[in-house]
């Protein structure tokens, strides 16, 4: 690595990166999206092109329009293991735009109203596990929108990523919910007994959670490890405790829906349970027949009741 | 078993996508007999007043500043009204079909066509049109109002431009009631139209804009529980601006109202919903219903980042809507609740307005980044989720913000002819419903105009959120000699301000004309408003008087004594109040009807003889008077006195055009909505199957999928070797249906059908004796009834006619003919009419 350190050395390289990096931008100035290129099309058109040389297609990962670089993204996912030289190499990349753009080839999460992730990407998880060590260190970037990048793309990995579970469970609390939702997606994707320690971790998270995406994000997530994992008891036993607190119907529900899953490993929580409908049954009289209260706790107790039929007693 | 469940839940749900998909897809292809069959719609054999019926048809297409509207029909434009003293007054009718212009005939696009010969023809003040009339092809040359050459950097340096921005603002103007308001309950049509106003930079319209501000304050519009959050916003935005121009300090108590509106109804997360939560209820948990609704918070934190600027602070709601909506800077789209950033190629406003609002923030940077992804994909702006108009007026103000110009100007290029067909010959704007869709429509032109007049507005920057400088009137600290120029301002000492202040610093200069502004809207207001009083509007004369006086603080003497003056004429003030109590109603209430008529004849009430007078001129049909949901109401359901115009209005502005669909005909006839009635009474000529309460054996129509000779819908066309069908028929199996029928002569003078055309992309075009009297688009699961115009009926004969449909994707399709005149005689085909 000494060479590197020869300024003699590092000179050429770095005027002949800045004239590369000159270059791809002069291109990209040249051929904004609304903008017919030289062949009288756009450039999605272009970039959905099988012809049009990767390379240039990686370069699309610096444009400005975030439309651009989603097709970009997308075409370069369709080459597979042949993508990855370029994408590891835009994880490293100081163009925050290149390495979320990067991020996403590999997670191949496509966001609109929900998420939607593309299980047929040919970026499979042994593929995409090269890329490892490169999405944990982008974990330490002061910018949630690149950490939320990269914790999806690890989410491909799948097993891969369990060794830095334990640096990715803390994103499970954020504050911010998209990287809240995507350390859910690498749990998920991990899967059990490997995240059985965190399962705990997750299941109070579930619980605080505010935001609805997350919420069922978690509970996917926090339903897929407990299925398979032998070591439940304590999710079990602070689900059970925390349902009290949750917010009725669309936050509760989550709640019992993970304790449902469980069936009669869920034995533990069903007081819990009962304690509610006792106490729902009694509010849901108390409370006027045409409040909206009264209709969300008719929902409630259904919820309630439903799980405690689902859960078998001891 | 549960699991089991889920599963066979799951492949329903998996069959029901591959449906849907597949139906989509279908959707997607072009109608196969559309190639292979030709347009459905006969040139030659077209009746006068064809009744078009269907979602296209709701509200006519403006075919440019020639004063017609009409529609468009397979390709040819079809017309329906010509307004009168307008360039096409004189040398055309209604029912001329328009073919070609400028000697070509009409190819792919023939909106886009006319709008580009608009755009030439606007220099000689000649359009020349290739038309049929009768049957007959021939070249008329309209006089169109001779305009400048239009830049090539349009709007910028551009005359033309500025002609139609003052057009557009001047029609505006002309629709504003004296009292301030508009015919409209849309609160955000009142935030664009007073921003088109100030965007123009001239002081001719702060009075407008004043009256709009007042009348919006004294009615508590604040309160109007309809899309608050969006109102609020828009509103909100305008009335921001209006104080940083004017420094008015009558508006502020309203701008602090609306600010606290605004921060009380955003959710914890710093976005906002279409409204304020309902007490108890949880907030933007789910899309859209009852959650966050970015296009509309997007507008809320605008008008928060300009009541910022005016010194209005509501810190803690603008830091979280700060940090809601920036974190999508650079990363992706905003979405439409609290999602992932986005990759899609439509704003539906939300970019174009977070642009507007960084640029009032100060974010250059940001701003001309979003500004540079709204001239991106310009072609499809208007498409996606409700995209339509917003998107477009948005992108095309925020895209100014581009610093690429090429790129803005090849958007402003693409729109162009279409805004040149857009524009009617009063000034106003209304855009083809086939590209921003009947919702933004539905109001008449006061949307459109305003949204578009704001493009040709751009290059004066005269708003903030265009790039106007930083307001002397807002919380930044001026200089010394313009704070004491500020003291001189309020005193309205403007000869001394224009003397002893600076006008060579930015804020000197600001301030000096704001100072010559003022003067000038003063003059003008004061004269306007003696003016109003010589013609007999006092309620004008006293608006005016009352705000400026509020603006001045009590100081302007001249205000008092108009204010006595239009007090005093207090017969008219009350004829007023008659006028607008009942000008709504004179179709559905004959006791308005006789109230305006008595308004009309007299001769002490001012402008309001008149007035009721042009109320009554206009028949109810036609579209320059009613809304859309009320034309509808109009043509559907009868005038029905159980509900009333201005009732339909109101059910039109609370469900949107589409009113109809959402209410099933058994709702309409159990509330006495629905005119069906008569298919009891009345004698079916041709009986629908679908017709309720009829005991008439289902009549068998001749059929045909393949074309048969052009002649097809003729009476002594021969059908013999047509398949036989009872209806309902499916436009799949057969394209080409007719069935003779006989009629008396008495059963001619009163017709109507009765017709169901369900199907996506169903079409059927209708025919009497060969001549087209009906077209129909689209429809849902649901029967119309259609009363034939007397130049329609004229086709049929005494003794035995001919009934004719021409089919296309129709998923189900019946028809009937029916008459309640000449008794019961009526047969159809060789069967005998049994009913009794």
């Amino acid at each position: 690595m000494n060479f590197l350190r020869h300024t003699s050395l590092m000179r050429p390289l770095f005027l002949a990166l800045l004239l590369a990096s000159a270059s791809i931008h002069a291109e990209l100035e040249l051929d904004p999206p609304g903008r017919p290129n030289e062949d009288g099309h756009s450039i999605n058109a272009k970039l959905g092109r099988d012809d049009f040389p990767i390379e240039h297609r990686f370069a699309y990962f610096a444009h400005y329009s975030p439309t651009v670089r989603s097709t970009a993204a997308a075409s370069l996912r369709k080459e597979g293991a042949k993508a990855m030289p370029f994408l590891i190499r835009g994880l490293q990349s100081r163009d925050r735009r290149v390495v979320r753009t990067s991020c996403d080839t590999i997670s191949a999460v496509r966001a609109y109203v929900g998420v939607k992730v593309n299980t047929q990407s040919p970026i499979t998880a042994e593929v995409a596990a090269e890329a490892i060590p490169d999405l944990v260190a982008l974990l330490d970037r002061d910018d949630d929108y690149i950490q939320a990048g990269a914790l999806q793309a690890l989410s491909r990995c799948g097993k891969a990523a369990a060794p830095h579970l334990a640096q990715i469970a803390p994103y499970l609390t954020d504050k911010e919910w998209w990287l809240r939702v995507s350390a859910a997606y690498v749990m998920q994707g991990v899967g059990s007994p490997e995240t059985d320690p965190y399962a705990v971790d997750l299941a109070r998270a579930l619980l605080s959670e505010q935001h609805v995406m997350c919420l069922n994000q978690m509970t996917a997530a926090l339903r897929s490890i407990a299925a398979s994992s032998t070591n439940i008891v304590a999710t079990v036993s602070i689900i059970g405790e925390g349902l009290a607190d949750m917010e009725i119907n669309t936050f509760r529900r989550q709640g019992l829906s993970v304790l449902e899953g469980l069936g009669d490993r869920a034995t533990a929580a069903r007081p819990h349970i009962q304690a509610l409908v006792d106490e729902g049954q009694k509010a849901f009289k108390e409370t006027e027949p045409s409040s909206p209260m009264h209709r969300e706790l008719r929902e409630d107790l259904k919820n309630l009741e439903q799980a405690l039929t689902t859960i078998p007693a001891e | 078993m549960k699991e089991r469940l889920h599963r066979f839940r799951w492949s329903r749900r998996a069959l029901r996508f591959m449906f849907i998909g597949a139906v989509l897809s279908c959707g997607t292809i072009q109608p196969v007999d559309a190639v292979e069959h030709g347009p459905i719609f006969n040139r030659n054999s077209l009746s006068r007043d064809i009744v078009l019926e269907g979602d296209l048809f709701h509200l006519p297409t403006v075919f440019g500043p020639t004063g017609l509207t009409g529609w468009m029909l397979d390709g040819t434009l079809v017309v329906r009204e010509v307004a009168k003293g307008s360039p096409a007054d004189g040398h055309m009718l209604a029912a001329d079909l328009i073919l070609g212009v400028a000697g070509q005939q009409f190819q792919e696009d023939p909106l886009r066509a006319l709008g580009e010969a608009i755009i030439v023809a606007e220099r000689s003040g000649r359009l020349e049109l290739t038309i049929l009339r009768a049957g007959k092809e021939q070249s008329v040359v309209l006089p169109i109002r001779k305009m400048p050459r239009q830049a090539e950097e349009w709007p910028l340096n551009c005359n033309k431009s500025n002609r139609i921005l003052g057009d557009a603002a001047d029609f505006l103007a002309k629709r504003q009631h004296p009292d301030g308001s508009f015919d409209t309950r849309t609160r955000v049509i009142y935030g664009t139209i007073g921003l088109a106003w100030l965007a123009t930079d001239d002081p001719a319209y702060l009075e407008n804009c004043r009256r709009l501000i007042h009348w919006y304050e004294d009615t508590e519009q604040i309160n109007d529980p309809d899309n608050a959050n969006w109102g609020w916003g828009y509103f909100g935005a305008f009335l921001g601006e209006y104080y940083l121009k004017t420094g008015d300090p009558s508006v502020l108590k309203l701008c602090e109202a609306i600010s606290e509106r605004i921060a009380g109804s955003q959710y914890r997360c710093g976005g906002w919903g279409h409204a304020p939560v309902a007490p108890g209820a949880m907030e933007g948990y789910r899309y859209v219903s009852g959650g966050l609704m970015n296009p509309a918070g997007v507008a809320c934190w605008l008008a928060l980042e300009l009541f910022n600027e005016c010194g209005i602070e509501q810190e803690r709601a603008l830091s979280k809507a700060r940090n809601y909506f920036m974190r999508f800077v650079d990363n992706g789209n905003i979405p439409y609740g609290d999602h992932h950033p986005e990759f899609n190629t439509t704003g539906n406003s939300k970019d174009a307005l977070a642009c507007l609002a960084l640029a009032v923030k100060g974010d250059t940077g940001s701003a001309e980044l979003i500004g540079r992804l709204c001239t991106d994909f310009y072609k499809v702006r208007h498409h996606g989720h409700t995209g339509g108009f917003l998107g477009l007026m948005w992108g095309n103000v925020a895209g100014s913000h581009n610093p690429h110009r090429p790129d803005y100007q090849r958007m402003l290029d693409h729109w162009d002819p279409i805004l040149h067909v857009s524009r009617r010959w009063d000034g106003g704007f209304l855009m083809p419903q086939s590209i921003t869709g009947w919702q933004y429509l539905r109001e008449g032109p006061l949307f459109n105009t305003s949204g578009l007049a704001l493009t040709y507005a751009t290059p004066r920057m005269g708003l903030l959120m265009l790039g106007a400088p930083w307001s002397v009137f807002g919380r930044r600290e001026p200089p010394a000699d313009v704070r004491r120029g500020l003291k001189l301002y309020e005193a309205l000492a403007d000869d001394e301000l224009l003397k002893t202040v600076n006008a060579t610093t930015s804020a000197g200069k600001q301030l000096h004309k704001a100072s010559t502004m003022r003067k000038l809207d003063i003059k003008l207001s004061l004269e306007k408003a003696r003016r109003a009083l010589k013609k007999g509007n006092p309620v004008l004369a006293r608006s005016i008087a009352r705000n400026l006086d509020a603006m001045c603080g009590g100081k302007l003497p001249e205000c008092h004594d108009i204010l006595r003056k239009a007090e005093s004429r207090r017969t008219i003030l009350d004829a007023s109040k008659e006028y607008d109590k009942h000008r709504w109603l004179i179709y559905s209430n004959p006791e308005s009807r006789l109230a305006i008529e008595e308004l009309s004849r007299r001769r002490d009430v001012g402008i309001y003889a008149g007035l009721a007078r042009d109320c009554l001129a206009v028949s109810p049909e036609d579209s320059r008077w009613q809304h859309s949901a009320a034309l509808l109401f109009a043509r559907y359901f009868g005038r029905k006195d159980a509900l009333s115009i201005s009732g339909t209005q109101r059910l039109g502005s609370m469900k949107g055009t589409g009113w109809l669909r959402t209410l099933p005909l058994d709702w309409l006839r159990t509330n006495g909505h629905s005119d069906d009635a008569f298919l009891r009474d009345w004698t079916p000529l041709v009986p629908a199957s679908g017709a309720p309460n009829t005991n008439m054996p289902a009549p068998l129509w001749r059929c045909v999928v393949e074309p048969p000779a052009t002649n097809w819908m003729q009476l002594d066309f021969d059908d013999r070797d047509w398949e036989k069908a009872t209806a309902p028929l499916s436009g799949t199996s057969f394209q080409f249906i007719r069935i003779p029928f006989e009629a008396s002569g008495a059963q001619i003078d009163s017709c109507r059908l009765y017709l169901k055309n369900d199907g996506r992309h169903a079409r059927a075009a209708v025919y009497l004796n060969g001549i087209c009297v009906t077209w129909v688009d689209p429809w849902r699961d649901e029967y119309l009834n259609i009363t034939l115009a007397p130049s329609a009926r004229r086709h049929l004969k005494k003794g035995r006619n001919i009934l004719g449909v021409r089919l296309e994707n129709s998923r189900k399709f019946d028809i009937g003919l029916y008459s309640d005149e000449g008794g019961r005689s009526g047969t159809h085909g060789d069967e005998r009419n049994s009913r009794k």
